[in-house]
């Protein structure tokens, strides 16, 4: 089969032994800049790509892949150990993984999210590896219409993680949607609740928001509780790697996440957080232990981590087939291609073919040194617990405040950063969840772009905007997930009484 | 032995500390100075400490690629005795940057900055307090036009500028017109030709470069004005349709597409990048900068460069750059009476 022979000429080109430390070299950077509050894949690339430039072609692709990858699964351990979501795709990982470790399970919890996360990673190098050709044109399916529906389908998974009170939970939304609402009108150009401070015209970017209102207002309430303590039997190799009843609950939500989130990953309007949270509330839906979400379950880990690996194979699938970025991470990752001399692009596979099979050999390498890597310094990352609280506390703040910095260059990000802390303290005291939050700032300004995009499109015609036939089945599915268990119910009811 | 250990701590920091800012204090070295004037030409001014280089965009756009290469190849033909270093000031379409370069003083001889459209839209729009004129900036040289070509969606079947024309006349209001931002030059491009060949078209605001790019391939959007480095791969494997270079000559890996003016329609406008700093600054230090930008467009490697990226190289020395900043600002006040906008 050509495939495989693609396939054995992309390994023979990455067997070199130096490849196998470019690629290990980047996971294990990934890993720590990923972990790291605000920085994320994009910026561990960036970082790196000076080192880049002496290095062959597919040496360079190893190491980069390693980033991406180990920034993915990076994220997951702050998540996991301190409330702190190193990144956007790593908060759904909070609401399972932080009360896992809370309960003493810290290391199952890594050890799932990184086997999650690698499962779904390969599993997605394989669909890409095999359906590229035929779902190169998928994106461009995919226009204002909808974009707008998917956005609205994932409005609808808010509901998922409101946690006791939908209430306070929507009230969170809510909140999130109207800050997702200040800057720069994309299409009128006018001001939307800037109070004339130049640094609002292009909006709050969720990242400082997300690590004020998880990272230092966690940091603050842990003053007020005690903190986790690591006993020396549950680090050990064999408490790390899930049970076999642990894999009975979660297989089924890494399948069905990983497709999830490798569809969705192929969306350039689309992303790892996008993903993560659909996955997370898909699992939610179709566990048999639905109601448990949120107070610590494995497969509360394992559905959002492997979404959000499978998402950036996806998002790779554009950019190599079509040359259009399909996240912030590939959008630097296509920089580095063209500075080594390759256009990513529909010509990609038949022009550079060495090149790119070389690049699915080492995704598949970047998979597996980060099981490697992850397990073997499992044990090591969840000795942080075992730090004091005080010390730990005053360096992620420091941390928060660096990356809060390292964002923009601006002193206004951390401004932002320490304002949505305050308000994340007294969000945590009146028990109001922040993840619904978040989740609506960044649906938030999406949903609106692309309804307003989709209207000028269609002349302001609404039904012609929801009538477009993707655009609607989405549309149908988020009406049916938001109306459908109240709809059963009442028809049980009407059955009953009849 | 702890007390030990945190005193060879702290002495360790401090060393670093001042060994990072020894770095600095090289380019006062005499020495350097008189390699630099040996190899400048004979202008009175040369500058005696770093330069701080703002530019007022994220990391990663076009403006920072092209001012780290105009760096890049400063600091390897040495045509500058002390290091210029860059600053990502981004923000407000560029006013944050540009607040930021005046806070140093009018008469602040070692700040830089960098133009693209936003320096001339942003103004006539209301959100940007500084105007393009002389009392708010001294104009140092011009580097590059960015042209564009225009492109549609494969699928409407148009090969040629008057296809797409005469289409529009006989459907008003149907076809859209993609671009990122709602002022810029893509918009721009979009309002001209509607003005000078009487046709309707919706403009389609994006912020995301690749996702219009997308919704251009997938036919949501008909037309639009990608820049070569974007849209060459796309273009030659059909996945869109190159219509008409909005550039000064055709472009050379489209031979046969014409330029817009050839097509028939006055609609050559390309985004133009120029260096900028603060007004109070003198006649030799605007001779200064002006002849060490020259000596860097005169080189092999920026020729490479922006023959790569597709930018057209067009240096213009501080004087002709003036002329052409001010007649550019009152061209954007015509062009934008254009765009239709709400009051504010």
């Amino acid at each position: 089969m050509e495939l495989l022979q693609n396939l054995a000429l992309g390994f023979s080109i990455l067997a070199d032994p130096m490849n196998i430390l470019y690629s290990l070299l980047g996971v294990v950077f990934g890993v720590i800049i990923g972990a790291l509050p605000g920085l994320g894949p994009s910026v561990g690339i960036a970082v790196l790509l000076p080192m880049c430039y002496g290095l062959q072609p597919v040496s360079a692709l190893a190491m980069l892949c390693g980033i991406y990858y180990g920034a993915m699964y990076g994220g997951s351990i702050t998540s996991i150990l301190i409330n702190t979501p190193g990144d956007s795709a790593a908060i759904m990982t909070t609401l399972d993984g932080y009360p896992m470790a809370k309960k003493g399970q810290a290391g199952k919890a890594l050890g799932m999210a990184c086997l999650a996360s690698v499962i779904g990673g390969t599993i997605s190098v394989v669909l890409f590896m095999t359906l590229s050709p035929i779902i190169s044109n998928f994106a461009t399916k995919f226009g204002p219409s909808e974009y707008f529906a998917l956005m609205v389908l994932g409005l609808t998974s808010i509901a998922g993680m409101t946690g006791k009170s939908p209430a306070k939970g929507f009230l969170a939304a809510f909140l999130g949607l109207f800050i997702s609402g200040i800057g720069i009108d994309l299409v009128f150009g006018s001001t939307k609740f800037v109070f004339d401070n130049v640094n609002l015209y292009s909006g709050i970017d969720f990242v400082p928001v997300a690590m004020g209102l998880f990272g230092i207002a966690e940091i603050v309430c842990n003053y007020e509780n005690n903190n986790i303590t690591v006993d020396k039997e549950s680090i050990k190799l064999k408490n790390l790697l899930p049970s076999r009843e642990d894999w009975k609950y979660s297989l089924p939500h890494i399948g069905r996440g990983t497709i999830l989130g490798f569809i969705i990953g192929m969306l350039p309007g689309a992303g790892a957080t996008i993903a993560s949270f659909l996955s997370y509330d898909m699992a939610k839906r179709t566990s048999p232990r639905s109601e448990k979400f949120g107070t610590g379950i494995i497969e509360g880990v394992a559905a959002p981590e492997c979404a959000n690996n499978a998402s950036s194979m996806g998002a790779m699938v554009p950019m190599l087939t079509l040359g259009v970025p399909g996240s912030g991470a590939t959008a630097i990752m296509m920089g580095a291609l063209m500075m080594l001399g390759i256009s990513p692009g529909p010509s990609f596979f038949v022009n550079s073919r060495e090149v790119a099979w070389g690049l699915v050999a080492s995704m598949y390498l970047g998979n597996v040194i980060l099981v490697c890597v992850g397990l073997g310094a499992l044990s090591l990352f969840v000795r942080i617990l075992n730090v004091k609280t005080t010390t730990l506390n005053a360096i992620i703040f420091v941390f928060i405040l660096m990356g809060a910095y390292a964002l923009e260059n601006s002193l206004f990000t951390v401004g932002v950063t320490l304002f949505f802390g305050v308000l994340g303290y007294f969000l945590k005291k009146l028990q109001v969840p922040a993840a619904p939050m978040v989740l609506a700032l960044v649906l938030g300004a999406l949903t609106e772009t692309n309804l307003r995009q989709a209207l000028i499109i269609e002349s302001n015609n609404f039904f012609k905007v929801i009538s477009h036939p993707i655009a609607s089945v989405i549309l149908v599915v988020a009406v049916l997930l938001a109306f459908g268990t109240p709809i059963k119910n009442l028809i049980l009811k009407m059955r009953k009484s009849a | 032995m702890k007390k030990i250990f945190k005193l060879a701590l702290i002495l360790g920091a401090a060393l670093s500390i001042a060994a990072c800012g020894g770095n600095a204090k090289q380019a006062d070295n005499p020495k350097n100075g008189g390699n630099a004037k040996n190899k400048s030409t004979a202008t009175s001014w040369v500058p005696k400490k770093d330069i701080e280089f703002v530019i007022p965009f994220g990391a990663g756009g076009g403006n920072d690629v092209m001012v780290r290469k105009l760096i890049e190849i400063i600091k390897k033909e040495n045509l500058c005795p002390v290091n210029i270093v860059p600053v990502n000031k981004k923000g407000g379409s560029g006013v944050v940057g540009y607040t930021y370069l005046k806070s140093k003083g009018a008469n602040n001889e070692y700040t830089l900055s960098s133009t693209s459209a936003s320096f001339y839209t942003q103004p006539i729009v209301g959100n940007s307090p500084f105007k393009v004129n002389e009392q708010n900036f001294a104009f140092v040289a011009h580097m590059v036009k960015d042209p564009v070509m225009v492109a549609a969606y494969p699928g409407r079947g148009f090969k040629t500028m008057k296809d797409v024309v005469d289409y529009a006349k006989a459907h008003p209001d149907e076809l859209t017109w993609g671009g990122v931002g709602n002022v810029s030059d893509d918009a721009i491009i979009m309002y001209m030709l509607c003005d000078v060949a009487g046709i309707k078209i919706k403009y389609v605001p994006y912020d995301d470069g690749g996702l219009l790019q997308a919704a251009n391939i997938g036919g949501h959007i008909d037309l639009s004005v990608p820049s070569i480095a974007e849209g060459t791969e796309l273009m030659k494997t059909g996945k869109l349709t190159p219509i008409a270079a909005c550039a000064d000559a055709r472009f050379k890996e489209f031979p046969d597409i014409p330029t817009t003016i050839e097509a028939g329609y006055q609609i050559n406008h390309q985004q133009s990048r120029g260096i900028i700093m603060n007004p109070g600054v003198s006649k030799e230090v605007r001779e200064y900068y002006s002849g060490l930008f020259k000596k860097v467009s005169e080189t092999k490697e920026w020729k490479e460069f922006t023959e790569k990226n597709g930018m057209t190289p067009a240096y213009m020395s501080y004087d002709q750059y003036t002329k052409f900043a001010l007649d550019t600002y009152a061209d954007y006040e015509k062009y934008l009476k254009l765009v239709k906008k709400t009051g504010k």
